[in-house]
């Protein structure tokens, strides 16, 4: 068997198999290499920098007091998610419902709900094991936001029962799930023995 | 096995389909701050962020989604573009590396959330559907998403293996290899 493989790798591509790649990186080269999206992202562009531009200073200023370097970002990125719920920012991207692709998937995401269950206790467990790690600053800035979101993942599910079908609800409800996520992911992140990476 | 591109463009010198002549002046005053130079910057270039966004995505939310988040994550870098290549060739590369970071960040969720058992997290439709060929968008997005990338990377943008290593942290061999299974999956897709 490995000498067929042997064999077949040093096989010299035949004439049709060479023009068949040749004629299909053709069509790949030829694809459109520009597309404006359907709508206009700049103001949503415009929110974030203006948030950070704001909020970067004062989490600066917080790190140097607290003196905790590993921390600070943690700190930043709460005090970021805190001014950005409290300002309805995290709820400004208008939902995209004439799209149907878009619609079905967040309905995707919504399949696993006990899988959504299960995570957010994990990352719960995970907050209360690491609590003494953090500032106190820093717990009551997650918490405060925790609680933000449960709360409107209540009011969703409410509005729920008499709407089932509402897919604005639908994407709603992704969302606070997924910022919920993101949130505890990042707070394993943060909690984990390394320094935040530099990018991305 | 045959590779056109290496006689093809390179990434390192982009097409930009619009001027960028003028970038230079706008990326030092955004660099400073100013953010109407950034909405220039930004007006100039968003087609072709967006269309690698599409490309990678598993939908046109999300395409939005990477878009917005390169503009950002480029607004914070800007200070260090040295002006060694060009604004736009710098802006692909941070769109790459903003891409790859972001779908395996989103990946790790989706995987805990969405996929189920032995289902491929690919696409059923393309994203970018506008005109063009849409056989073989519609190939490409129904490949997994490392073949998706490099087949993008490579046979769409023009980059080397040794780049998209670089970019991807792929060994250059299984970059090779994922283009390989990409092209076949390609040829018997589209030859249906």
């Amino acid at each position: 068997m490995k000498n067929i493989l042997r064999w077949r790798r040093a096989k010299p591509p035949s004439v049709e198999e060479r023009a068949a790649v040749d004629a299909l990186v053709a069509r790949a080269r030829a694809l459109a290499r520009e597309a404006e999206p359907a709508r206009d992202l700049w103001a949503g562009i415009r929110n974030r920098i203006e948030l950070e531009r704001v909020e970067a200073p004062r989490a600066r200023a917080w790190r140097a007091r607290v003196q905790v370097p590993v921390w600070g970002a943690a700190a930043a990125a709460a005090l970021l998610l805190a001014t950005s719920i409290g300002t309805g920012l995290w709820f400004s991207r208008p939902p995209s419902l004439d799209d149907p692709v878009a619609v079905r998937a967040l309905a995707d995401s919504l399949r696993d709900r006990d899988g959504m269950g299960q995570m957010r206790q994990d990352l719960l467990a995970l907050l209360d094991e690491r609590r003494a790690q953090l500032p106190p600053e820093v717990v009551a800035a997650i918490e405060k936001n925790l609680g933000e979101i449960d709360r409107a993942i209540a009011q969703i599910h409410l509005a729920f029962r008499e709407h089932p079908d509402n897919a604005a609800l639908r994407f709603l409800l992704a969302e606070a799930y997924r910022r919920e996520a993101d949130m505890l992911e990042q707070l394993e992140w943060w909690t984990s023995a390394r320094e935040p990476e530099a990018h991305s | 096995m045959s590779d056109p591109s290496t006689h093809g463009r390179s990434a390192a010198q982009p097409q930009v389909g619009r001027s960028s002549s003028g970038d230079g002046d706008l990326v030092r005053r955004a660099a400073e701050g100013e953010v109407g130079a950034y909405e220039m910057l930004y007006r100039q270039h968003v087609g072709r962020v967006h269309a690698l966004c599409l490309r990678m995505a598993r939908d046109r939310s999300e395409a939005e989604e990477l878009t917005q988040e390169t503009f950002v994550r480029v607004w914070e870098r800007l200070g260090s573009f040295r002006g060694e290549s060009a604004f736009s060739t710098w802006l692909h590369r941070v769109t790459v590396n903003v891409v790859i970071a972001e779908l395996r960040r989103r990946g790790r969720w989706r995987e805990r959330f969405t996929a189920h058992e032995g289902e491929e997290v690919g696409v059923a439709e393309p994203a970018f559907s506008a005109g063009g060929d849409l056989d073989l968008e519609r190939a490409i997005a129904a490949l997994s998403p490392q073949a998706r990338l490099v087949f993008v990377l490579h046979d769409v943008e023009g980059y080397q293996h040794n780049e998209i290593a670089e970019l991807t942290g792929l060994a250059v061999g299984t970059s090779k290899a994922h283009l390989h299974r990409a092209r076949l999956l390609l040829r018997e897709e589209l030859s249906r």
